[in-house]
């Protein structure tokens, strides 16, 4: 579908992949030790628990949590390279000759302005195969420009353009909504992405 | 503290204020000017911390806690206007 | 006060009990808890059918603002202070709260905030509708212009006051009112965990009633700071972040420290790693003053900062995986005893897991760019906050509702809430994970998204959560009716209050509570006065009738001016009461006891120290806002060009003076020379008027010059920033007159009150010698 897209989906399924493990480990010997510690009937107390008017005793020894944080500490290092890698990616545009579409957020739709000055409302239409750069700014409120598909976006403040960097092969229909709250169109702040063969496009487009 | 204390002190806080309003009318470079300025500024409000909030006779704790307080504000301040620079954006 | 019959209406109505306003809190809390579960069934009904129009868009933006705003800011952290006020002095030892008066107020405070708040569902264009972050420019009174908007900040800033009253409380009670040989180390986890929390408060809340006071001002009075584009959006996102990260731990702090003190009391050994607990805990507080970029990162911010901001907010998972692993391995060789509190404590470590991993896949910048604005991040937070922190919560209203109550709730009902409440909540919360690419805050989608199955199910969970909450209500209520005597120690714990009768008497101990070099708790007969009992009821009208004044004036303020006169008149009114009311605090004295950490510093004035602490953050949200503003703009006015130098200079002499002069005063009192003191308050007072008269010129001659609070982003800034320094001018005017009044009436002892006003008076001197330079000479 898309570079950025394709890498982004390995981040998350690597995050997932050890988040999950972490979690039903951790979780897992939570549980486990709720059941295997349970007191049975009866049970007298053992001799270090509490007693009334008693400060209880230090417990524990230092070296366990050095050791975790160490095994924490490394888990995040490997997430945070991942993390540096893609934002790169996200942030960079290639060096392929790039067309700027300027978009703007209103209440409650999106105008896609085109380097020959063409505008389009509520849809956008691109060719595939050619790096685009966005230049998301808003017209009144915080709104956030978010390819839905494509599982990224940026914000769009008033005031000032923000840019974000898309390409993909792939032809097809998409979306683009609003994920910032903006009032009360906000959840049928919607475009069509329409992506097309280069061909058709230029046709479309006339030239400029 | 003693009244002759607190009356020196106030004579150093005035002219520390002449002298912010001196260096308003020296052509100065602007960040000599800025920085002697503030400095200026954080003097007298020194000064009125130690001598007449009494800051150092409150103890370490009291101290340690107001210096906190102003790495909090600091950090704020820095923190929020580093984010501006170099930012991803144009201006409309 | 003497003949008003204990548990009656106006007992509860004046009561400043520590004992009593926990209860007030408690339930109260409850009450907003099913305030904000009914919008919040309600929109998940909406959220569940396909197109559906149970509510409109316009009120489901109501809807989750108010929800967001009343679960985080009128039940989550109020239910946490319900259990601190109950139970924390009866933890250390104290027989209140260092300042009881205040206490009360900061309850009125906040019922009387919410009410205001949810006064905006009954006015033109409904409630506030921004979401619980409020983001500008959405905020400002072009895009939202109903006055509900206006009702929900002002109720807002109630809340702040409020809230930084029991924070200065909190600090002063656990610092200086411990019982002797309890040191610090010693405190059970519950009274650590709000300690830290207040801690935080103090520091947090302050930036979010700097952005509040400035929307305050941009709405009614016309200043630019939101509505332009160089302070806008990205303005109100640090300051709101700055305070809306340490948010999530102060909510977090008191379930996850309840959750720290049940686990050993039913695993029948010691928590383990305590230290390191507290440790991690306050590493990871000040570690969250520094990540409120994580929320910022796509907005086109320096990507340095993000990156800086990402590490920073990895490094918290430490702290946090360190004291979830300590907590687990407590169990470790235990002999557990499965109770209710127990259950509900177990399920919120385990809950709380799952949120802070899915944490880290926020903190990720690149996986921001595709979860931030989703449900992914509802998931997020609902984990940790609902079942997490909350959760833990529950765990400690089960654990001391025998304390309070004397009674024993249904264990088999207990069980049976348990049950519910874990299957409904996980039924509700896990399936919003998946809903990852679905927006936030839409009141309807398209059926082709595939977004409505889990939709439905979350549904499903939410309700049977929702309705577990009806088990609870009436397991407690049926304790009190039918459930058996608890006694002192029903769950065979160590603190102290333990040891004390069920529910404690109002004075809590029939002693004075000793710790020995040993580690033993015990009270001792008591020896103050020559035993004389003292006096425990304090009623007192004045918090409940100064909260009324200024929700009063509040609500003038956003619906029509004569009110807020009205208001004006009984606040003033308030506060003469309050400094009139013969106040014995002679009882405090004997149960305080001087050791580190300030030793040393009297009860009040450490109280007006904490107070100045939050003061430093709460101007330096102000100031940061005009620096903003102003390195984004374009142009700016040179110095000296529109603002008075002359007026701006007299008035740094002036207020310089003025502390002098109280120096002076001060000094006088140490020395008991009476007339000297006169003098130097009287000059002091003066020297005060003539600043705010000053002031008051310079605004008028700007006004006459057609500069008013919208001419533009210099004036605005000025206005807003030196407005609010002068209203702080102002109040220590209003306590100088107390205080002038005092010195001719009954001077003995003075002395202490001018020592811990001069504190207060030297800070505003000092802001307003940054203040100076800032806006007139640079």
């Amino acid at each position: 579908m898309s570079e950025i897209t394709a890498q982004w989906f390995q981040l998350f399924n690597l995050y997932a992949l050890l988040g999950t493990v972490a979690g039903v480990v951790v979780i897992g010997i939570l549980l486990f030790l709720t059941v295997k510690f349970r007191a049975k009937d009866g049970a007298s107390d053992p001799a270090d628990a509490p007693k009334p008017g008693r400060i209880p005793p230090e417990r524990g020894r230092i070296e366990a949590v050095w050791i975790l944080t160490g095994l924490v500490g490394s888990i995040l290092l490997t997430l945070t390279f991942g993390t540096i890698n893609t934002v790169n990616l996200i942030l960079t545009p290639p060096r392929k000759p790039v067309m700027t579409v300027e978009v703007h957020g209103f209440q409650w739709g999106w105008k896609f302005i085109y380097p020959n000055g063409k505008t389009t409302v509520n849809e956008a239409r691109l060719p595939a195969g050619t790096p685009i750069l966005f230049k998301v700014t808003s017209d009144d409120v915080f709104h956030k420009f978010h390819l839905i598909e494509f599982k990224y976006g940026v914000d769009a403040l008033p005031g000032r353009f923000n840019e974000v960097w898309f390409s993909t092969d792939t032809i097809g229909t998409y979306t683009i909504q609003c994920y910032e709250l903006c009032g009360a169109g906000h959840s049928n702040m919607r475009s069509r992405l329409v992506i097309m063969p280069p061909s058709e496009f230029q046709q479309w487009y006339g030239g400029g | 503290m003693r009244f002759s204390t607190a009356l020196f002190v106030w004579v150093l806080l005035v002219l520390a204020t002449v002298a912010e309003l001196a260096l308003f009318r020296i052509p100065l470079d602007r960040t000599v000017f800025t920085v002697a300025l503030f400095g200026l500024a954080g003097l007298k409000a020194l000064m009125i911390a130690v001598f007449y909030q009494q800051v150092i006779r409150e103890g370490r704790d009291v101290a340690a806690f107001y210096l906190f307080a102003l790495l909090v504000a600091l950090g704020l301040i820095i923190g929020t206007l580093t984010s501006m620079s170099g930012m991803t954006t144009t201006h409309v | 006060m003497a003949e008003i019959t204990p548990n009656s209406v106006r007992y509860w109505l004046f009561t400043t009990n520590h004992k009593n306003i926990g209860i007030l809190y408690l339930v109260t809390s409850f009450y907003f808890l099913l305030v904000g579960g009914a919008l919040a069934l309600l929109f998940r009904l909406q959220l569940a059918m396909p197109q559906a129009e149970i509510l409109s868009a316009s009120s489901f933006n109501q809807a989750v603002t108010v929800h967001g705003l009343v679960m985080v800011l009128w039940f989550l952290s109020p239910l946490a202070f319900a259990l601190a006020n109950y139970i924390v002095p009866l933890q250390i030892g104290a027989n209140d709260l260092a300042f009881p008066r205040i206490n009360a107020l900061s309850y009125w405070l906040y019922l009387f905030g919410g009410v205001l708040a949810a006064i905006g569902f009954f006015t033109p264009g409904g409630a506030i509708d921004t979401g619980w972050t409020v983001y500008a420019p959405l905020n400002t009174a072009k895009y939202s212009p109903q006055v509900g908007t206006t009702l929900g900040a002002l109720g807002l800033l109630m809340l702040i006051a409020s809230v930084t009253a029991s924070t200065v409380n909190f600090l002063v009670t656990i610092f200086k009112m411990r019982a002797p040989g309890m040191r610090l180390m010693h405190m059970p986890m519950y009274t650590w965990g709000i300690l830290l929390t207040v801690f935080l408060m103090l520091f947090a809340f302050p930036s979010l009633a700097a952005a509040g006071l400035i929307l305050a001002a941009d709405r009614a009075l016309g200043t630019l700071y939101f509505a332009s584009h160089e302070g806008g959006a990205l303005l109100w996102d640090n300051l709101f972040w700055f305070f809306g990260h340490p948010e999530v731990y102060i909510v977090l702090f008191p379930g996850l420290f309840a959750i720290a003190e049940i686990l050993p009391v039913f695993a029948r050994r010691p928590l383990f790693g305590k230290r390191v607990i507290i440790w991690a805990a306050v590493a990871g507080s000040i570690l969250s003053l520094m990540v409120w970029g994580h929320h910022m990162f796509t907005t086109g911010v320096n990507p340095l900062w993000r990156e800086v901001m990402t590490v920073l907010t990895e490094t918290i998972s430490i702290p946090f995986g360190v004291i979830t692993i300590s907590l687990i391995l407590t169990l470790v060789g235990a002999s557990i005893r499965l109770r209710t509190p127990m259950l509900f404590a177990i399920a919120a470590i385990a809950h709380f897991i799952v949120g802070g991993i899915t944490g880290v896949f926020n903190s990720s910048v690149a996986l921001d760019y595709g979860l931030r604005g989703t449900y992914w991040v509802v998931g997020h937070f609902h984990y940790t906050l609902l079942g997490g922190a909350a959760t833990g919560l529950i765990a400690g209203v089960y654990y001391w509702w025998p304390k309070i109550s004397g009674k024993m709730f249904d264990e088999r009902l207990g069980k049976l809430h348990f049950i519910l409440y874990v299957v409904g909540f996980n039924l509700f919360a896990f399936p919003i994970h998946l809903l990852l690419d679905m927006p936030r805050r839409v009141y309807t989608y398209p059926l082709e998204s595939g977004w409505l199955l889990n939709n439905i199910v979350a549904t499903a969970g939410a309700l049977i959560f929702g309705l577990s909450f009806l088990l609870l209500f009436f397991n407690l209520y049926r304790s009190l009716r039918k459930g058996a005597d608890a006694g002192p120690n029903p769950w065979s714990s160590w603190s102290l209050e333990w040891l004390v009768p069920s529910p404690p008497s109002p004075e809590n101990y029939g002693g004075q509570p000793v710790v020995s070099a040993d580690g033993i708790i015990s009270i001792k007969p008591l020896l103050v006065n020559g035993g004389e009992r003292i006096h425990v009821h304090h009623l007192s009208k004045a918090p409940l009738l100064v909260s009324l004044g200024t929700f009063t004036v509040f609500l003038g303020l956003a619906l029509s001016v004569p009110i807020a006169l009205v208001g004006l008149a009984i606040l003033v009114a308030s506060l003469v009461i309050w400094a009139k009311e013969s106040w014995s605090s002679h009882h405090m004295e004997g149960l305080q006891f001087e050791r580190w950490p300030f030793r040393g510093v009297e009860k009040t004035r450490l109280g007006v120290w904490w107070l100045v602490f939050g003061e430093v953050v709460l101007f330096s949200g102000l100031i940061l806002s005009y620096l903003w503003v102003r390195f984004m703009s374009a142009s700016w006015p040179a110095a000296g060009t529109v603002f008075d130098l002359t007026i701006g200079a007299a008035n740094t002499f002036i207020l310089l003076t003025s502390s002098f002069t109280l120096v002076a005063a001060l000094a006088a009192a140490r020395l008991g020379k009476h007339s000297m003191v006169r003098a130097g308050l009287l000059t002091t007072f003066v020297l005060g008027l003539v600043f705010l008269l000053n002031k008051a010129l310079e605004w008028s001659q700007l006004f006459a010059e057609g500069h008013t609070f919208g001419s533009g982003l210099p004036f605005s800034a000025f206005y807003v920033t030196t407005g609010t320094h002068g209203a702080h001018v102002l109040a220590g005017l209003v306590v100088l007159v107390y205080l002038i009044v005092r010195s001719f009436r009954k001077p003995e002892e003075i002395h202490q009150s001018v020592e811990s006003f001069g504190i207060y008076w030297h800070f505003v001197d000092i802001v307003w010698v940054f203040l100076f330079p800032l806006f007139y000479l640079f």
